[in-house]
Formats: structure tokens, sequence, C-alpha cells
């Protein structure tokens, strides 16, 4: 159905056999991400489908390594247009970060601090000063992005006592060291257009934005250094339903327009339904399947995408009864011996308590981390679907 | 369920007073939260109450339970009028009446353990003063909660359970008094997919074995699909539509309505429809759109929907609808 013939569009990211280790002391390392695989072309839109703590947001900030002091990077490799990323200098990576790469924040909502008078907080960055550096403003979230993934709008990813304005030219200055104010403008006036703000609210602050045009501001900031690859981490999830359709539409059309490539982050299905084209369910650290949208929604492999699909309430069967999945996501600091979804899952045999089983192929283009996937392939197609 | 239904809501009208002389703002602004509102509930009966952020559903609830007092209309919980009850009547109708909240992680106190926080209510209210009375409802309230054995949990805190746990120990709190009503706002927009269902469940279990009748507070469509009788939808104070959920689903009649259906996103690419995107975002409750309050970002609106506030018209069994094109059809 989509872009996975000969006439392929270039591959931007082919990322292979990722893993990530949190180190405690005292404790033995959680392995947050174990072999992960995935490739994303131009122009191409992949879903990143989860339940909290399956590590999809793990691996958005390995991609972009910006990993908490905890996490380490312990295999595996992030090509870029044929570059590793992690074998880079921190400066190289600095320079790939926002140009190359830009990413999407959640929880651009709760950003103004509620308990100070607004006229202080205005009076706040003349005292400061100083430049935000997009470096600073990233680290700033991840702080608040890794503290839990229960609270989406503690991070404060647009600053609260600056203008959106100054922000978004901020993010411009560093990357393309443009300094003439008058030509900074118009790029901060071009960005507010181009996701459909009225620029007339440059100066405004973030408190005088209401939650969608927080998110379209975040989405302009991101856009600011024409990336390829763009990482939207649940860019929907804190807002309303019609408010969530403007942003999917907005998103649609700055691929169309921009040719972005689009690393969609989420733990709802009818979204990724709504306007991926391929997409990779991750369940406590690995990748549980890999495939094109449709086949992903209507001839799932792993039990668990399947058991997923089933128990997302959905408008054309109103009077179904859901089919819960029985038991919890796995901590990961308390892993499943074997396959990390057998004692959640319906089809589980013997051999699934005692192993990982590793991705397999489908399909060209579907692959599976079941036992199930490998028993019914042929010998010749028993081998881990992805080795490059 | 023709007998009197258990709550009957006529008229109510809520409006917030914005500002007062000497601030910026010029006294006797409003906002209008909940603006003649009208539905009823039968026993057993589970209403969804759908709308955006800021449209007045969970103002509604907060004065269903009596925690704001109306500015207008009335309120009545078995044939008795909440807005007339003094406090400890209001106290005697909370034991009926039991609300859950959106957020597990927060509504639960992180320094009680499980059995206390169950118990809480227990004690508020004077009920089963008896050690191993109390104990027994306790431990039933988390068992009929899912939390099965509730041995396992009563001892434990908050931070040791997970989010699906959690808001399964804020049900049982709820049900330990035994209520015929629950208002849920948004009770499962915080968990996992995998964990709303079998809240979902839950509540659709107690409702068969218990009869509670049950409001349901979302934004999200797709939840309430499975469990609501009736669905009504909400626009800045009002409702717009309100009917039978198959009726609502397949046969809106509100344009508004027809626009929360399209872009509520179907789990399947096959079924990627049109969708009807609103501009805009819902206007400000103070300053109310003249004429009917959904035409500045009405897809059909007419020239007469700018200047005549529609009537609420029925428009099959059970199924009315606020929309001046509705009343159109009516007449031809």
């Amino acid at each position: 159905m989509n872009s996975r013939n000969d006439d392929n569009p270039p591959l931007l990211l082919n990322v292979r056999n990722l893993s990530v280790d949190y180190v405690a002391h005292g404790k033995p390392p959680a392995h947050a991400l174990h072999q992960v695989s995935f490739q994303l072309r131009r122009g191409e839109m992949l879903g990143i489908v989860g339940e909290s703590g399956c590590g999809k947001s793990t691996l958005m900030l390995s991609l972009m390594r910006l990993l908490p002091a905890a996490g380490r990077i312990v295999g595996g490799e992030v090509c870029f247009l044929g570059r590793d990323l992690l074998s880079l200098s921190e400066n190289a990576m600095a320079d790939v970060r926002w140009k190359n790469i830009a990413m999407i924040f959640q929880g651009a909502m709760n950003a103004l601090n509620p308990v100070r008078t607004v006229g202080s907080q205005i009076a706040e960055p003349i005292a400061r000063h100083t430049m935000h550096t997009s470096a600073s403003l990233l680290s700033q979230t991840n702080g608040a992005h890794t503290n839990g993934h229960h609270q989406p709008n503690g991070a404060k990813a647009l600053h609260p006592t600056r203008t959106i304005g100054s922000q978004l030219a901020d993010t411009i200055t560093t990357h393309e060291k443009i300094t003439n104010k008058a030509i900074l403008q118009r790029n901060v006036d071009e960005l507010l257009n181009l996701v459909g703000i009225n620029p007339n609210r440059r100066d405004q602050y973030p408190h005088q934005y209401s939650g969608g045009m927080r998110q379209r501001a975040m989405i302009a900031m991101a856009l600011a250094c024409h990336p390829e690859v763009v990482i939207a981490d649940e860019p929907t999830t804190a807002l309303d339903v019609m408010v969530q359709a403007q942003i999917l539409e907005l998103l649609a059309r700055l691929r169309e327009q921009l040719g972005l490539s689009v690393l969609f982050v989420t733990h709802d299905l009818g979204v990724v339904a709504e306007i991926c084209d391929s997409v990779l369910v991750m369940y406590g650290g690995v990748v549980a399947e890999y495939s094109d949208v449709d086949t992903i929604y209507n001839a799932p492999r792993h039990p668990y995408t399947q058991e997923l699909l089933k128990a997302f309430p959905d408008l054309t069967r109103p009077n179904g009864r859901l089919a819960a999945i029985p038991g919890y996501p796995p901590r990961l600091d308390a892993l499943p011996p074997g396959c990390r979804f057998a004692p959640r899952c319906p089809a589980a045999f013997a051999r699934c308590q005692s192993s990982q089983p590793p991705l397999y192929a489908v399909a060209q283009g579907h692959s599976a981390s079941c036992f199930l996937v490998a028993c019914e392939g042929s010998k010749d197609e028993r081998v881990p679907a992805i080795t490059g | 369920m023709n007998a009197s239904p258990l709550l009957q809501v006529d008229h109510l009208r809520k409006l917030f007073p914005v500002g007062s002389a000497g601030l910026w703002r010029k006294p006797a602004a409003f906002v209008h939260a909940v603006d003649d509102v009208s539905f009823t509930i039968a026993r057993g009966e589970v209403l969804a109450l759908v709308g955006e952020s800021g449209c007045g559903k969970s103002t509604l609830a907060l004065t269903v339970l009596g925690m704001e007092a109306a500015t207008a209309g009335r309120i009545y919980f078995e044939d008795k009028e909440v807005t007339q009850l003094d406090l400890a009547g209001l106290k005697l109708m909370r034991r009926h009446v039991q609300m859950i909240f959106q957020d597990p992680y927060e509504s639960l106190n992180p320094l009680l353990t499980i059995g206390e926080t169950v118990a809480e209510p227990l004690h508020v209210h004077g009920l089963a003063t008896d050690k191993q009375e109390r104990r027994q409802r306790v431990i039933q309230a988390l068992e009929d909660a899912g939390l099965k054995p509730a041995e396992h949990f009563i001892n434990r805190r908050p931070h040791e359970l997970s989010g699906g746990q959690r808001q399964r120990v804020a049900i049982a709190s709820a049900l330990v008094l035994e209520p015929t009503l629950l208002l849920a706002d948004e009770p499962v927009s915080m968990l996992d997919v995998s964990i709303r269902a079998e809240i979902l469940n839950l509540l659709a279990d107690l409702r068969r074995t218990r009869g509670i009748s049950i409001i349901f507070i979302t934004h999200d469509l797709n939840t309430v699909a499975a469990l609501a009788d009736r669905i009504a939808v909400m626009y800045l104070g009002r409702i717009v539509e309100i009917g039978p959920t198959m009726t609502v689903l397949q046969n809106p009649q509100h344009p508004y309505t027809k626009a929360l259906l399209s872009v509520a996103p179907a789990p399947n690419p096959r079924l990627r429809r049109q969708r009807i995107i609103l501009q805009g975002e819902t206007p400000d409750p103070i300053h109310l759109p003249t004429g009917c309050r959904f035409h500045p970002r009405c897809p059909v609106a007419l020239t007469r929907c700018q200047t005549v506030d529609p009537a609420t018209v029925a428009v099959g069994e059970e199924h009315r609808v606020a929309c001046l094109l509705v009343e159109k059809a009516e007449v031809t």
C-alpha cells in the first residue's frame, strides 16, 4: 500500500539492534530497549505505538542522544544518511540535533508558572537576559520528561517567561547563525504562518495561547532549522479531539509540503491508523511487530498487537465487549525471563517462558517477534528479519 | 424504567462571576459554565456526557453533587430537590452519589494505605463503626472493584500500585458506600489502552450487577460507545444533542455531533474518512456568541443562526437536538 517497492524514497534513518540500559547504583541494569530495529524513509510517517514503560520515549531520546544520565546505549547503531550518530562526537551530534532531527515534545500545556504575577514573569527575562540555547531548552524538557510517564503535563517545553517569537528566534540563531534581526523576525513570521498562527501573536506569552496553539508553536520550533526528520512525542495526548484533529491535519500537511519524515510516538492506536504509513509496535522494550499500517491493523501476527486492537474501543462496533489484556505491562527492572509478553499472552507455550524471540520475518516488510511466527514459517524464513 | 427517574436535572444553570469592581474586568461578567441544561437518568442507566474541555461537563457533575450551588434550575435526586438541601441533607445524598476522578495518580492520598483510603468514606458518614464490619465492607469493595485478593492490597500504599490498580482503588472507595449514582469524570483517559478496557468493563459490570447509574464524562466518543445507553453532547454549557447511543452514533443530527464523530479516530486505516475539522477552538464562555452558540464554527450555519438561539426539539424517540436546521426539517 505504500513505500515499500523498488522505487523507495531514500532511506534517512536506519536503526539497527539498538539496546539501552538504565543503570542505578547497587542494582542490576534495567534493559529499557533490547535490539530495536526500524527504518525511516523520506516523507514517511512511522507510528511508534506502545503502552507506558514500553520504551518508546527512551527510543526517541536515544536517537537524539539525549538520554538521562542513567541511560546507556549498550549496542546497535543509529544511521542517519549513512552516518552512525552513536559514533559522532558530542559537538558533531549537537549539529545534527534540531538541524537534521528535531523533536516536538509532549506537554506544551502547563507552561506558565501559575503562582507568580504576569508582571514579575515579564520582568524575569530582562534580569536574566542570557540566551537560552535550544540545547538548554532540550535538557530542560528531558528532565521533566523522564520523571515519569504519568505526568504528561509536567514538561515545560516552552519557556514560560519568554515570548513565543523570541523562543523561535533563539532556535534559529543557535543553529543557523542568523543574527540580522529583520531576517530573524521574517523567519519567525514564516514559521508561525506555516503552522497556522497569525504572526501578530509573535510577541504574546504562552499563557495567551490556547493548548492547541502552544502545540503549534512547539511544531514551529521543531521546524525552525528545516530538519529532515521530526520526532513527535505524543503531540496530541493532552488535547481535545477536535484540536487533536487540527494538529494531525497540520502534521499531514507539513509532511506533504516539506517532505518531512515523522516518527510519531503515541499510545493511541486510532491516531496511528489515521495518519501513519507504517507502524512499530513496542512492548517491554522490544519491537513486537513492525509493518505497514494496513497489515498491522488488518493482519497482525503478534498476539500483543492482536490483543491491543481488541482492547481498543471502537465506534464502529459499539456493542461489543472490550477484550482487556489481563495483567500489566512488565516493569523494566523486573522483566520476565522469556518473552516479555508471555505472562499476558493467550497463546504462550513452553518456549516462550525461557527465551525472548527475535524479530522474525512474516513477509516482505512485515516482522514480528513471536515464536508462533517462526513455527509457521518455512526453514529459510526462520531468520531474524532485519539483519541489515 | 418509566418510574420516577433517579436523577432529574431541570433547566439547570451555573454561572461563575468573573472580575469585580477595581480589577480590570467590569463586574457582572459571567462564565456560562452550564446554561439551561435538562436531562434525566433512570436507575441502572449509563449516560455519557461528551464535549470538549470547557464545555461545562465537569461543572455539571459538581453541581449535581451539590459541590457547586446552582444559579438557577432544579436538580432532583430520588425525588428530593438537591438545590434545597441543607448541609446535613447534602451529606446524606452524597452517600448515594459518588464521584470518580480522572487522575488516579493525584486523587489518592499517598500517605494512606489502600485499606484506609477505602475506609475513609465510612468514617466520614459514620457507617460501619464496628471494626470487623468495616474491614469486611472494605474488602468487599476492593474485590468488587477487581482488586483480588483484597488482603494483598489492603496494607499497601498508592505508589506500589499501577495506574489501573489505583483507579480501581478510587472506584472501590466510591463503591464502599454502595451508591446508586456514580459520576465518573474521564475515569480512563489517563490509563493505557489495555488497562482502559478493564476499567470500562468493570463499570459495565457494576451497572449490571448492582444496578448503579453512571454519568460518564468524557471527551472521547470511542470510550463510551460500548458502555453508554444514551449520549448527551455538550457545547458551551448546553446540551446540543441527546439520544440513545446507537441513534446518536448512526444518525447524528447536530453539526457539532457530526464533526465530533468524524474526528474520533477509527482504529483501522481502511476506515479513514472525510473528517469535518472545526477550525479554532471553543469560544470564550464569558462572551457567548449571539444566536446559536455554535454558529461561528458551524460548517452549515445559516444567517438566521446568528440571531436565533435554537430551542431543543425532539427528532425521534428520546432523541433531542438544538439546531435550526433540524427544526426546519421538522416544519417542511
